[in-house]
C-alpha cells in the first residue's frame, strides 16, 4: 500500500509539473539593418550593414556656431524604413565622444528620433546611436563622423 | 499543438499505467511474485591480505542490482534481497588491489564470505574500471571506461566538475572564468560530452554555451564515472566524446546497517573561497532518507598580475531523498535544488564592458524504482522519471537582463536487465523519452518544444579471454518551434523531425599477467540543438552574434579507440590511440564579421562541416619503493575541418582543412608520491605545449610549466569515525598561463597560486 502510494504520488506531482510548465517572452520588432541621418529631409549619412557613408566627404560637415536638427530613419533589410513607436517601449539613446565639438540636444521637435546636433568648436568628433527596446539596446550603430569648421 | 498534448498524455498515460503496473501482486502467469523466501543475503567479512585485520570503509558493489555496501569497522558488511542465480561482487578500497567476485546464491541462503584484500600504493590498482554506466568490472578484464573516488576524488575536488576531472589525461576544460566550466575529452565537448547525475540527464544549458555553467557542484559526488562506448548508449546516441555521471546516490537502493554520513570543509587562497558540504543516510525500517546540502563561496580569483575581475560566484545544491525497500525492489522520491550567481569576466572589445552576472535555478523532482522478478528471463525492471525547471538570467547591468533561459523538461525511463539470452551473458534493454520546453528570452527569442524518444539494447558476451560489448540506440527527436515563420537572417523556421541509430562494439582481450588489449568503436548521431536550428542574435555573455541554421542535418561520426593496458602488483600502463571521424560536425564558427547591430560581437554561424580529431592518451605508475610511486601521463590531440563553401569562395588563398577551434595542445604530467600508513604527500608538473594551430580568429596559446602538490592524511577512530584531511597546491611557482579551451584567453591569464584545504568526516 505504501509502495502505491510512493508511486502515484511521484507520478502526479510529476504529470502535474510537466503539464503545467510555462514559460515566458516578450515582444520585439524586426531588427534594422542600418539607418540614414536625414537633415531638412536629405540624406546626410547612411548606415548599411557594417559601412558608413556620406553624402559629401567622409563626414558630416558642419559650421563652428551652427546648429542642425538631425533626424534618424531606421530600415530594414528589404530597405523599407521602419517606425520604431515609443508605445512599443522604442527609445533613442546616442553617445558623443568630444561633446566641445559637437553638442546634442534631445528629443527634438518633440520628435524621439530627432535631435539637436550644435556644432561648438573646430575639430573632429564621432557620435553614435542606439536603438533601446524597453531596457536594452537592440541596435548599435557605428560611428558616424562629424567635422565642425571654424574656430 | 494538438498532437504535442497528445504525445505528453501519452507519455503520461505510459508512467502511470507502468508505475501502476509494476508490482508485485500483477505481474503475469510465469513471473513469480517475489518475496522474502526467493531472496538470500550476503554477509561478509572484509579484511588485509597480509595482516588478517579488518578493512573498514570498503565500498561492495552486487552488480546488475545497483546494490552497494560499506563494511564496518569490524570489516562486516551485509546485502539483502538477492535473487538467487549467479552474482558478482566487487570491492573496492583505497589502500587496497580492488577485486571482483563471483558467487552463486540459492533461495532463502544466507551465504557467508570472507574477502582478501592485498595492499597496493599505486593508484591505478584502486581505479576501477567500469564496463557499464550502472555495474562495475573489474579484475581480469578491462574496459574502456574510468571512475574517480575515494582520495582521488578528494586529492582532485576542485571548484567545478571539469576542474576535479582535469587531471586525468585527454580531460581539458571549456572555461569562461571559473564557474562557466565544462569537460572537454579528447577534444570533444559540448553537447558530445553527456554529463549525469545518478544517470540522470541535468536539464541544464551547460552544453549551448561557454558562459553555461554546469548545474552540479562536485563537492556532494560521492564518485565521478566516466563511460566511452557501448556503455554510453544507455544514455544518449550524441555521447561520442563520453558519458560524465556524478554518483550522489540521492536515492538509496540499500538499506544500511546504521546511519551514515559525511561532513565536508574546504577552503582556498586564490579566491578567499569556502564551501561545505553535509550528508545524512538514515535507516528506518524499510524506509532509507538521504539528505545532501552544500554550499560554496568565492570571491574573484586573483592571477599573475592581477584579479580576474567578476569571476565570483555562490553557489548551492542541496537535496533530500527516500525509499522505501523492501524483498521487490524499492521505490524512491528525490527533490534537489541547485542555486548558483556567478560573474562572467569583462570584455570591453568582444562583450560587456562591465561583465556580466548570472543567475541559475533549477529545480528537480525524481522518482526511481525497481522490481525485482523471479523470472526465467529478467532479472529487473527499473523505472526513472524526473522532471526539471531550470532558468537562467544574464544580467548586463544590476537591473536589465540580457537573455534568459527557461527550460522545463521532463523524462521517463524503464529498463529490463535480462539473464543469459544465448552467447549474451548479461544484458539490458531500455526504452526513454523525454519533452523539454525551451525558451531564450532575448533580442531574437528562441521557442521550441523538444520531443525525444529513445530504444536502446546493450549485450555482453564472454568468449573464454573474450570479452565483447555491443550496443545499438534507436533515436527519434522532433524539434517544434511555437512560431513557424520565416526569418530574414536564418530562413525558414519549422518543424524538424530527426530519427537515426546509434552502435558501438567494445573487444577486449585479456592477453594473461595482466596484460589487455582491445578497442572500441562507436558510430554516433546527434540531432541539431534549438540553439544550432533557430538562433538569431546577441549573446553578450558568451560574446557572440550567434546565427542558426534551421536546414541543418543531424551531426554523424565514427569513434575507434585502440588501446593497451597492464595491471601488475608494483607498476600500471594504459596507452591509447583514438580517432574521430565526423561526416556532420556541428558548431558555431566565427566568420570575423562584426554583426550589424552589435559591432562589438563577432557573427558566430552554426554549421556543420567533416572534421576529425585524433591522437593519444597515456599514462604510467611505477612503484619505486615501498613507499614510493612514480607517475606520468600525456595526451595529445589534433583536429581538423572541411572549409565551408562559403570561406573557400570568400577566401581561395585558405587550405582546403583547417584547424578546429578549442583543441587543447599536448600536455605530459610526472609526477611521485610517497606513501605511509595513513599519510601521502606528493608533488607533479604539467608541461603544455604551445598550441600553434588555432582555428580561424583563433589565437594560439604559449606553453607553459604548472607546479603541483598535495598531502593528504587518513585517520580512523575507535568509534568508526574516518578523518581525511587534504592539503593541496596548485600553480605553486605563481605562473602566468592561458588556457587554450578559454574564452577570455586573450583577456585574462589562470589563476595564480592557490593552496586550498579539505577536511572530510566520514561516519
Amino acid at each position: 500500500m505504501l509502495k502505491r502510494s510512493i508511486l502515484l504520488i511521484s507520478t502526479t506531482i510529476i504529470a502535474a509539473l510537466i503539464l503545467s510548465a510555462c514559460g515566458s517572452s516578450h515582444d520585439h520588432g524586426p531588427t534594422p539593418a542600418g539607418l540614414n541621418l536625414l537633415i531638412d529631409g536629405e540624406v546626410v549619412a547612411t548606415q548599411e550593414g557594417t559601412n558608413v557613408t556620406y553624402a559629401i566627404g567622409n563626414s558630416i560637415e558642419m559650421v563652428s556656431g551652427q546648429s542642425a536638427d538631425i533626424e534618424i530613419e531606421w530600415f530594414l533589410e528589404s530597405g523599407e524604413t521602419y517606425d520604431y513607436t515609443e508605445d512599443d517601449g522604442y527609445s533613442l539613446r546616442y553617445n558623443v565622444m568630444d561633446d566641445s565639438v559637437i553638442n546634442v540636444s534631445h528629443p527634438a521637435q518633440g520628435n524621439e528620433w530627432m535631435f539637436t546636433a550644435s556644432a561648438e568648436s573646430g575639430g573632429s568628433t564621432e557620435m553614435n546611436f542606439e536603438l533601446w527596446h524597453v531596457d536594452h539596446s537592440d541596435f548599435d550603430s557605428r560611428n558616424f563622423a562629424f567635422t565642425v569648421s571654424g574656430p | 499543438m494538438q498532437h504535442i498534448y497528445h504525445t505528453l498524455s501519452t507519455l503520461i498515460l505510459i508512467l502511470v499505467c507502468l508505475n501502476g503496473t509494476l508490482n508485485a501482486e500483477s505481474l503475469t502467469p510465469g513471473t513469480a511474485a517475489p518475496d522474502e523466501r526467493d531472496r538470500g543475503s550476503f554477509s561478509g567479512s572484509v579484511i588485509d591480505a597480509e595482516t588478517g585485520s579488518p578493512v573498514s570503509f570498503a565500498y561492495i558493489h552486487l552488480e546488475g542490482y545497483n546494490r552497494t555496501a560499506t563494511s564496518d569497522r569490524d570489516g562486516r558488511f551485509r546485502l539483502t534481497n538477492i535473487p538467487e542465480g549467479e552474482i558478482r561482487l566487487v570491492i573496492h578500497r583505497l589502500g587496497y588491489a580492488s577485486r571482483s567476485e563471483e558467487y552463486t546464491i540459492s533461495a532463502d541462503e544466507e551465504k557467508e564470505v570472507v574477502i582478501e584484500l592485498r595492499q597496493t600504493i599505486l593508484s591505478g590498482g584502486t581505479v576501477e574500471v567500469t564496463a557499464r554506466a550502472d555495474g562495475i568490472r573489474g579484475g581480469n578484464l578491462e574496459r574502456a571506461s574510468l571512475k574517480m573516488t575515494g582520495s582521488e576524488l578528494r586529492r582532485n575536488l576542485g571548484t567545478t566538475l571539469s576542474e576535479t576531472l582535469s587531471s586525468k589525461p585527454g580531460f581539458d576544460q571549456r572555461t569562461m572564468g571559473a564557474a562557466p566550466a565544462r569537460p572537454v575529452i579528447r577534444g570533444l565537448g559540448d553537447e558530445r560530452v553527456l554529463i549525469l547525475q545518478d544517470g540522470e540527464r541535468m536539464g541544464d544549458v551547460s552544453a549551448t554555451s561557454a558562459d553555461h555553467a554546469v548545474s552540479i557542484d562536485p563537492v556532494g559526488a560521492d564518485e565521478i564515472e566516466i563511460a566511452r562506448g557501448p556503455a554510453a548508449l544507455a544514455y544518449g546516441g550524441n555521447a561520442i566524446g563520453g558519458v560524465v555521471n556524478v554518483v550522489r546516490n540521492q536515492i538509496a537502493t540499500s538499506v544500511p546497517s546504521r546511519t551514515t554520513g559525511t561532513a565536508t570543509l574546504q577552503g582556498s587562497s586564490v579566491n578567499s573561497g569556502l564551501s561545505a558540504a553535509g550528508l545524512l543516510t538514515i535507516p528506518r525500517g524499510d524506509l532509507v532518507y538521504n539528505i545532501d546540502v552544500n554550499g560554496r563561496y568565492g570571491d574573484d580569483f586573483r592571477a599573475p598580475g592581477g584579479s580576474i575581475q567578476n569571476s565570483g560566484f555562490l553557489t548551492s545544491n542541496s537535496t533530500a531523498g527516500v525509499s522505501y525497500i523492501r524483498p521487490w525492489g524499492y521505490t524512491g522520491l528525490a527533490v534537489s535544488g541547485y542555486f548558483s550567481d556567478y560573474g562572467i569576466p569583462p570584455d570591453a572589445d568582444g562583450g560587456h564592458p562591465n561583465g556580466v552576472d548570472i543567475e541559475m535555478r533549477q529545480i528537480q523532482i525524481e522518482n526511481r524504482n525497481e522490481f525485482l522478478l523471479s523470472n526465467r528471463f529478467f532479472r529487473n525492471i527499473e523505472t526513472s522519471a524526473a522532471f526539471r525547471h531550470y532558468n537562467h538570467r544574464e544580467f548586463e547591468t544590476e537591473t536589465i537582463i540580457g537573455t534568459e533561459y527557461i527550460v522545463n523538461s521532463g523524462n521517463i525511463g524503464v529498463k529490463a536487465n535480462h539473464r543469459d539470452i544465448g552467447f549474451f551473458k548479461n544484458g539490458r534493454v531500455g526504452l526513454w523519452g523525454e519533452v523539454k520546453d525551451y525558451t531564450v528570452v532575448d533580442r531574437a527569442n528562441i521557442e521550441s518544444v523538444t520531443f525525444n524518444s529513445a530504444l536502446y539494447t546493450i549485450q555482453e558476451a564472454e568468449f573464454g579471454p573474450f570479452d565483447l560489448e555491443l550496443g545499438t540506440r534507436l533515436e527519434l527527436s522532433l524539434v517544434q518551434p511555437k512560431e513557424e515563420r520565416f526569418s530574414r537572417l536564418i530562413g525558414e523556421i519549422r518543424q524538424r523531425t530527426f530519427s537515426g541509430l546509434a552502435s558501438s562494439a567494445a573487444l577486449t582481450y585479456n592477453a594473461g599477467r595482466g596484460w589487455s588489449i582491445g578497442g572500441v568503436v562507436m558510430h554516433s548521431f546527434r540531432p541539431p540543438s534549438s540553439e544550432e536550428l533557430f538562433s538569431q542574435g546577441p549573446h553578450i555573455a558568451a560574446f557572440t552574434f550567434e546565427i542558426g541554421n534551421p536546414d541543418i542535418d543531424p551531426e554523424r561520426g565514427i569513434g575507434s579507440e585502440l588501446f593497451v593496458r597492464y595491471r601488475g602488483s608494483r607498476s600500471s600502463l594504459e596507452v591509447a590511440g583514438f580517432y574521430n571521424d565526423f561526416s556532420r560536425y556541428i558548431y558555431p564558427r566565427d566568420t570575423g564579421r562584426e554583426s550589424v547591430p552589435f559591432p562589438t560581437l563577432n557573427e558566430f554561424q552554426f554549421e556543420s562541416t567533416k572534421a576529425e580529431l585524433f591522437g593519444f592518451e597515456a599514462q604510467a605508475e611505477q612503484q619505486l619503493s615501498r613507499s614510493l610511486v612514480a607517475q606520468v601521463s600525456a595526451a595529445y590531440t589534433r583536429g581538423n575541418r572541411d572549409l565551408s563553401d562559403e570561406e573557400a569562395e570568400l577566401q581561395p588563398q585558405l587550405r582546403d582543412r583547417d584547424p578546429l577551434p578549442m583543441v587543447p595542445p599536448f600536455t605530459v604530467t610526472g609526477g611521485l608520491t610517497w606513501f605511509r600508513s595513513g599519510l601521502s604527500i606528493g608533488s607533479s608538473v604539467r608541461y603544455s605545449a604551445a598550441q600553434n594551430r588555432p582555428a580561424q580568429f583563433e589565437e594560439p596559446t604559449d606553453s607553459y610549466v604548472v607546479l603541483n602538490a598535495n598531502a593528504e592524511y587518513r585517520h580512523t577512530t575507535s568509534g568508526n569515525l574516518l578523518h581525511t584531511f587534504s592539503i593541496r597546491g596548485q600553480n605553486l611557482l605563481n605562473q602566468e598561463y592561458r588556457n587554450h579551451l578559454s574564452r577570455l584567453k586573450e583577456i585574462f591569464p589562470e589563476p595564480g597560486i592557490n593552496i586550498s584545504l579539505l577536511y572530510r568526516l566520514y561516519f
